[in-house]
């Protein structure tokens, strides 16, 4: 049997990523009952830190926006009181809050609105990680070195005056002797507190080497090979410190693998590996060679989703394996058109992509008609009526996206799962995806200025239809 | 601001008499006690700031020793011995002169000592759980600190019960807090929350410092305070073998009657509701902690708790004695 064996780069990436790679926001478009809302969570970058919430209701009516954040292992019955998000100011339906996120692992936001129509709830998962290490500015540790000195040089002199005077008797002045002892006390004083700072930086050291080490969640480095015709994803093993559950599947899924061919982005694949003592195989379909950015999407039993990293390279002479009916590739150049032809001869326009800009919540809306003109009807594909992976071409930015944001539906029904029990229906929490929309849009901001390639995938009449999109973001 | 008060008016409103019981420092004029209090206050203004960062950098630092908040503690210690050092002043020079102000700068003064004594066992929180009263560095963090303090009290003040009368005071505000603070309705505003609290959390009942401190005052009574450098050693070494001796003896038994007693969950003791709310349940809570069996008090670490305790006693007895000649 032949049999392919590919060493496969590690890569690392020394940015902060969560459950998106270099995307950490978290977006949700859906309902909170008969309230449809959109919620940004913009997580603290160390934990314990506070989350950034903003609800945005597109309904009138509404008279009261609440959120709690609630723990996996506890849910709402360890959650404090909800607070009251406040209204913006000059924004008729938006609504902010500050929640604060005291430990690692997997939270979810509860949003309750309220108003004419009743009371709904939304539930939106996010995961609670440090996500960088704050650099301390150069004006400020200049700032804080000149108060340490001030500090530092008053607590010998007043060491040597308390030693040079404290002791005199009323109305006696200060003779040589007196003075000597003063500047030797002082002297001693310097000495016992350059001792102290000394320590003072071992225990900062410490403290910091222990976040970067143990705290500091990086994206888990996997690691990859080629062989049988087949991809290999061998499990990392640095997550458990933030989630020790198992996985489980998501969209019926245990992994959502992608492939994207480095610099470029034009080869591309959607796979669904099978988990083998402990090692996930997925069949490789035709794929142009070279080296490849792997993305491992995965979801663990606390809700807590994140992506695996790896590259891999891609040889020569694969030939098309029999692939999940799920699995979808793509090879495209790079091109500028908005509107495009899908294999099936349906068209998809990509409406409003002039209007991007780095760190701005925006949507990104598709319009897809039959060759007929007439509007195309959707399937569900794994769960979702359709699927966005956003790319920077540099591979620091990777977010699989759906029409109701950046969540894990399996997670959210997790959630739900562990408050009300494992029956849903007549349940207010919206956790399905509902009936087949229109048009296609995903709310999403792009965290940084750059070239990104966006794929689109939809099922349509039984097959998946994945269209491609370049767009230089300012 | 009183203290930055209190020096621009003796710098530049003062008569000859009141500069004359000041200290000169930096050209301005000002008792040392009024000195201090202010370097603590500044060096509190800086942690702020810095403490800031540290959240940013690292997350909200949920614990009691941090860097940041180790600078805090340097200031607010800074303002503490200050007014302590403005007491200890009036005490000296009314003792000189033979005053009766000299009974109630006394008074404050041991009052100053036992806030002194408190703050220090807010910072060893975290090492002072009843469960913790087994390890070797439980005794050895308290065999530094309290010897030290109760010889100082013992030698500073003009009281024959100098340790005595601060532990006292430790023991009535740390006990204060136990008494009052759980009748106060509360409940956890963040999550996750792994243990129902509807009141307020209570510190750890005081030490019973009390103890120990009478036997630092009776030995140091009958071995006299006077004497050179080598006979003030061996004062020092027998009163910091008398705290380790009634110090562990006592809380030894005592960690135990409030971890495993009935008679201990009630509201004089409050042992029953000392867990914060993020505590998670389980066994841990009704043992002895080891640190898996790195932290254990054994013989050898008996004897270093007892040589640190000696060493700190001395250490109390000399900068209690210096503390005997402050005037200014």
């Amino acid at each position: 049997m032949r049999r392919l064996v590919a060493l496969v780069l590690v890569l690392f990436f020394a940015r902060g990523v969560a459950a998106h790679v270099g995307s950490p926001n978290v977006f949700f478009e859906g309902d909170a009952g008969p309230y449809p809302i959109r919620v940004m969570i913009r997580p603290p970058a160390a934990v314990p830190g506070l989350a950034e919430i903003t609800v945005r209701v597109k309904t009138n009516g509404v008279s009261k926006v609440s959120v709690l954040p609630a723990k996996w292992d506890t849910g709402r019955k360890g959650a404090p009181p909800a607070d009251f998000a406040k209204p913006v100011a000059g924004e008729a339906d938006l609504y902010s809050c500050q929640l604060w996120l005291m430990t690692s692992g997997a939270y979810s936001v509860f949003v309750d609105v309220e108003g004419a129509a009743g009371r709904g709830t939304a539930i939106v998962p996010v995961n609670s990680l440090s996500l960088k290490r704050l650099a301390m500015p150069r004006w400020m540790g200049g700032l804080f070195a000149a108060l340490g000195l001030v500090l530092f040089f008053s607590l010998a002199a007043l060491v040597g005056a308390a030693v040079r005077e404290a002791s005199l008797p009323v109305g006696q002045g200060v003779d040589a002797a007196r003075r000597r002892r003063g500047r030797i006390g002082g002297g001693i004083a310097v000495t016992i507190a350059t001792g102290l700072l000394w320590l003072g930086k071992g225990w900062w050291d410490k403290v910091d080497r222990d976040f970067r080490n143990n705290r500091l969640y990086e994206a888990p480095v996997a690691s990859a090979a080629i062989e049988g015709g087949k991809i290999k994803i061998a499990s990392p093993m640095s997550y458990r410190r933030f989630d020790h559950t198992d996985l489980v599947p998501e969209h019926g899924k245990i992994m959502h693998l992608f492939l994207v061919e480095k610099g470029n982005g034009r080869g591309f694949a959607h796979l669904h590996p099978e988990r083998k003592n402990g090692a996930f195989y997925a069949a490789l379909p035709k794929l142009p060679a070279g080296e490849y950015h792997v993305y491992g999407d995965v979801t663990h039993e606390s809700g807590f989703s994140h992506t695996w990293l790896a590259t891999a390279q891609i040889p020569e002479g694969i030939q098309s394996a029999t692939l999940d009916k799920d699995d979808a590739i793509s090879v495209a150049e790079r091109q500028t058109a908005r509107t495009l032809t899908l294999p099936n001869q349906a068209r998809i326009e990509w409406e409003n992509a002039p209007a991007l800009k780095a760190n701005q919540e925006t949507t990104l809306r598709f319009s897809v008609k039959n060759a007929d003109g007439t509007r195309a009807q959707f399937e569900p594909y794994l769960g979702m009526y359709a699927h966005a992976v956003i790319w920077k071409n540099d591979g620091n930015v990777f977010t699989h996206l759906h029409p109701l944001g950046t969540i894990s539906m399996t997670s959210q029904l997790l959630f739900a799962q562990r408050e009300k029990g494992p029956r849903l229906a007549n349940d207010p929490l919206d956790i399905v995806c509902g009936a087949p929309p229109k048009d296609i849009s995903f709310p999403y901001a792009f965290p940084q200025a750059g070239h990104y390639r966006i794929w689109v995938q939809v099922r349509m009449n039984g097959q998946i239809q994945t269209a491609v999109f370049d767009v230089d973001v300012p | 601001m009183v203290c930055g008060w209190v020096v621009l008016r003796t710098s530049f409103f003062a008569t000859e008499q009141e500069r004359a019981v000041a200290v000169k420092y930096l050209g301005f004029y000002g008792p040392l006690g009024a000195w201090v209090t202010i370097w603590g206050s500044l060096t509190m203004l800086v942690s702020a700031p810095f403490d800031n960062w540290w959240h940013d950098a690292y997350g909200l630092d949920v614990e009691i020793l941090s860097p940041p908040h180790t600078l805090l503690a340097l200031g607010m210690y800074g303002v503490a011995v200050g007014a302590l050092l403005l007491v200890l002043a009036q005490q000296n020079r009314a003792a000189s002169q033979g005053a009766n102000e000299s009974k109630t700068a006394t008074r404050l003064f041991l009052f100053a000592l036992g806030v002194l004594l408190a703050m220090a066992s807010i910072i060893l929180t975290e090492k002072s759980y009843p469960n913790a009263q087994h390890t070797r560095s439980f005794y050895l963090l308290c065999g530094i600190t309290y010897s030290f303090y109760l010889a100082l009290a013992s030698r500073a003040s003009r009281s024959r019960w100098g340790a005595t009368a601060a532990a006292a005071w430790y023991m009535a505000i740390v006990g204060g807090m136990v008494w009052i603070l759980p009748l106060f309705k509360a409940q956890p505003m963040l999550a996750p929350i792994y243990l129902k609290v509807d009141h307020m959390v209570p510190p750890v009942f005081p030490f019973l410092l009390v103890l120990p401190a009478l036997a630092i005052d009776l030995i140091h009574r009958a071995l006299g305070m006077e004497g050179g450098f080598w006979r003030r050693c061996v004062v020092g070494a027998a009163l910091g073998a008398a705290f380790f001796l009634v110090f562990v003896g006592v809380q030894w038994n005592f960690s135990a009657f409030l971890m495993h007693s009935e008679g201990a969950k009630n509201w004089f003791f409050s042992a029953h509701q000392q867990w914060p709310y993020f505590a998670r349940p389980g066994p841990w809570r009704g043992e002895f902690w080891t640190g898996n069996g790195t932290d254990v008090f054994n013989v050898k670490a008996a004897l270093l708790v007892l040589v640190c305790a000696m060493v700190a006693a001395r250490v109390g007895i000399g900068m209690g004695g210096w503390m005997r000649t402050v005037r200014r």
